[in-house]
């Protein structure tokens, strides 16, 4: 038996439409324009991310490695050795100032992961918007059962009469 | 002459990983020398083709860079300093507008991935994007190179794995109605539009059913938790989240999936509908994107997402026979025209067109 299914989707919209179905529910949107979901908080994978970054690159290397031409290379190292005595004190208060900041940013980083894990105000919160979402659903869904309740008493009062 | 590919990130069960180990296997096959580099590697990825970039060197002009797009990379703007023929399989970027709401990062990447498309629209000699919508992306972005539809290869032996049993014996013979989707948990797949469609079903169609939403949320926690509030907002009991899961368990999903519900509005190619396909569940999915060029004709392609038209549709498939029959078999007709053997012939057919 051949199957039409653009005909049994337009039967189903049919009877829809003859039977005044609708779907009056919150939408998504009554969700996430709660509070709850504005901000964006704080991330806690892009901060253990940007720390890690942080921890890694924070000394600053007094030999880095020279690559290319090998006898520009020699040269370049000879350079390097002369101004090694005034270079070397410059890179060692860098990487201790940058030390310092680097452990500061790491506890100030570690106390704000730590308060976003606890459960606050902000948990309290969340709960009381679901409820008001779940009191408004619950609405809905009385006065579309009020609504068919009228349907069925008029056409009771038809049948009757 | 080498055929290489180079890649942001090889992940562990990634359909873009997955189709570029695939296409690597494909290429030793006919003889060249191949790798894949790629910034990132997943430690479980155990593959002798895969390799830190790191390791890339020595390629020569006569070589061949194909480079699998599907994400905001630095590669867009080192690829053309490389040597070699440069070539480009697209599987298409979430535009960043779906990300907004929910993940500064991700949207900040997939606009840089966009970025990068659009800087390399004339660097790339030749693209093979993975369906038609990708190709007509690109076109829009001004690409006017030569360009090949080639669909993901999908390792289809991995399904006849054995399933999950404790999966299975929790959700089925319970004259319980499955309705499956599986996916990331990703604003552009519209989850919350499955919700709400499953809501309406359940209250007012079918009492005795359950939504599983199989898929990970990791990087999209803001989303994950504002589906879940929506589900607990619209008082509709039975709506599973699976999170993270293993492959078995995935499988078993499948098998007791009734229906497999799409509501996504982007998707480059979409594997889990084929996926869907090869466990004989029926697919009811939302028409955008790529969905139409994947399911090409199989399935019911739906442009309405009215949650009272979704559940009768729904509850159509579930007691109509023969639409259901009819459904799965053209299923089943469309599944062939991804086994490996035609996948890999198309695959073939475009590298050998370019190189």
């Amino acid at each position: 038996m051949e199957v039409n299914v653009e005909k049994i989707m337009e039967d189903i919209r049919a009877e829809i439409k003859e039977k005044g179905y609708t779907a009056d529910m919150l939408s998504f949107k009554e969700v996430t324009g709660k509070s709850t979901f504005k901000s964006e908080g704080l991330d806690d994978c892009d901060l253990i991310d940007t720390l890690d970054t942080a921890n890694s690159l924070c000394m600053v290397p007094f030999d880095p490695p020279m690559r290319g031409n090998p006898i520009v290379v020699f040269f370049k190292k000879i350079i390097r050795k002369l101004i090694r005595f005034y270079i070397r004190p410059t890179v060692e208060q860098q990487n201790e100032f940058n030390a310092q900041i680097v452990r500061a940013v790491n506890t100030v980083g570690r106390y704000a992961l730590d308060v976003h894990s606890r459960p606050d105000a902000e948990e309290l919160g969340k709960k009381v918007e679901i409820l008001e979402l779940k009191l408004a659903t619950a609405n809905k869904e009385n006065e579309e059962l009020r609504r068919r309740l009228e349907r069925l008493e008029a056409a009771l009062t038809t049948d009757q009469k | 002459m080498k055929i290489i590919q180079i890649m942001p990130t090889v992940s562990f069960g990634d359909a873009v990983s997955n189709d570029a180990r695939a296409i690597a296997k494909v290429i030793d096959e006919l003889g060249y020398k191949t790798a894949i580099y790629a910034e990132n590697v997943d430690n479980r990825v155990k593959d002798k083709h895969v390799h830190k970039i790191g390791k890339l060197q020595n390629i020569g002009k006569k070589d061949v860079v194909i480079f699998n797009h599907s994400t905001g990379t630095k590669l867009c703007y080192s690829l053309p300093e490389m040597p070699g023929r440069k070539m480009m399989i697209y599987h298409n970027i979430t535009p960043p507008e779906f990300f907004r709401p929910y993940n500064a990062r991700a949207t900040k990447l997939t606009q840089y991935g966009y970025e990068g498309t659009e800087f390399l629209a004339n660097k790339i000699e030749y693209a093979m994007p993975v369906s038609e919508y990708n190709a007509s992306e690109l076109r829009r972005m001004g690409y006017k190179c030569d360009m090949f539809i080639r669909p993901i290869l999908i390792p289809f032996e991995d399904y006849a794995k054995t399933p999950d049993a404790e999966v299975i014996k929790k959700y089925s013979d319970d004259g319980y109605v499955n309705i499956v989707f599986v996916g990331r948990i990703a604003p552009n797949k519209k989850q919350e539009d499955i919700i709400r469609a499953f809501a309406y079903y359940k209250k007012h169609v079918n009492p005795k059913s359950r939504l599983i939403i199989v898929g990970s949320s990791g990087g999209m926690e803001r989303y994950d938790a504002a589906l879940k509030a929506y589900a607990s907002a619209l008082m509709v009991e039975d709506v599973i989240f699976t999170g993270q899961i293993s492959f078995p368990a995935i499988l078993a999903y499948y098998k007791i999936a009734d229906v497999f519900l799409c509501m996504s509005e982007h998707e480059g190619f979409c594997v889990p509908l084929v996926e869907a396909m090869y466990f004989d569940t029926p697919i009811i999915a939302f028409d955008s994107s790529a969905i139409a060029d994947t399911l090409g004709g199989s399935g019911l392609l739906i442009n309405d997402k009215d949650p009272v038209f979704v559940s009768m549709l729904i509850d159509r498939l579930m007691k109509d026979q023969a639409l259901r029959a009819h459904v799965i078999e053209k299923q089943r007709k469309r599944l062939q025209d991804f086994s490996y053997e035609n996948m890999k012939n198309r695959l073939i057919e475009g590298l050998k067109k370019f190189i």
